[in-house]
């Protein structure tokens, strides 16, 4: 599907989904919009400070090639990359509370969209993850935060954009 | 396999989309016509999408004419 809004000021907001034991999204429907969408709800939002770089790593296999004056790098190795978002801690906030769980699971896969909107058009990055580390720091003279960071798994994410 | 069998196991898949639409023995043919047909806001659109790439319509060069 082409696109071809451009976002020139938007506001990104991270959503999951909801549940102890959610069933991620499947890997095509990580690209449908109405599918995705319909888990960014005020009630899976995760409130972060900020989001981080999204999207995939740059990583590369580098081949060179005897005889050849230039190489290959083939991004065969690009995966999607790891978050590490920080929200101010509210021990009773329910998302904050999942994250917590999931990092102390270390197994349960979740669904995760990133949700970048001017207010009428909006492009998703979906994708699914596990939480690998869920830290507080309760730094004297600033409010406590909780520091976790997001690892997508690899083949499992998604660009949508409205149609 | 049939193209309709191909995108269910392709919807329902967690692993790479490339990979899995490379080991599904579909009709290059009919893969181009159900894509052509598809709703872009679908997940058979985002499916056959992948079956296309994996199963390209070969392309048959034309027979090289007799030098005389």
């Amino acid at each position: 599907m082409a696109f071809t809004q451009v976002l020139p000021g938007f506001s990104a907001s991270l959503y999951a989904q909801t549940g102890a034991s959610p069933t991620p999204i499947t890997a095509a429907n990580l690209s449908v919009y109405a599918t995705v969408n319909a888990l960014c709800v005020s009630g899976g939002q995760i409130p972060v400070e900020a989001i981080p770089a999204f999207g995939q790593d740059d990583a590369v296999a580098s081949y060179g090639i005897a005889g050849s004056r230039q190489g290959d790098k083939i991004p065969v190795q690009s995966q999607p990359t790891s978050m590490t978002v920080t929200c101010a801690w509210n021990p009773s906030d329910t998302m904050i509370n999942l994250m917590r769980d999931d990092a102390a699971s270390g197994k349960i896969d979740r669904t995760f969209i990133v949700k970048a909107t001017d207010g009428t058009n909006s492009v998703l990055y979906s994708f699914n993850a596990r939480i690998g580390s869920f830290q507080i720091d309760s730094a004297p003279g600033a409010e406590a935060k909780a520091i976790f960071t997001i690892h997508p798994r690899g083949n499992q994410f998604g660009w949508s954009y409205n149609p | 396999m049939i193209i309709e069998e191909a995108v269910e196991i392709l919807a329902n898949t967690y692993g790479s989309l490339e990979t899995v639409a490379l080991g599904l023995p579909v009709d290059a043919y009919e893969a181009a016509l159900a894509f052509a047909d598809a709703d872009p806001n679908s997940v058979e659109y985002v499916c056959l999408k992948a079956l296309v790439k994996a199963h390209p319509i070969p392309v048959i060069a034309p027979e090289p004419t007799p030098e005389e």
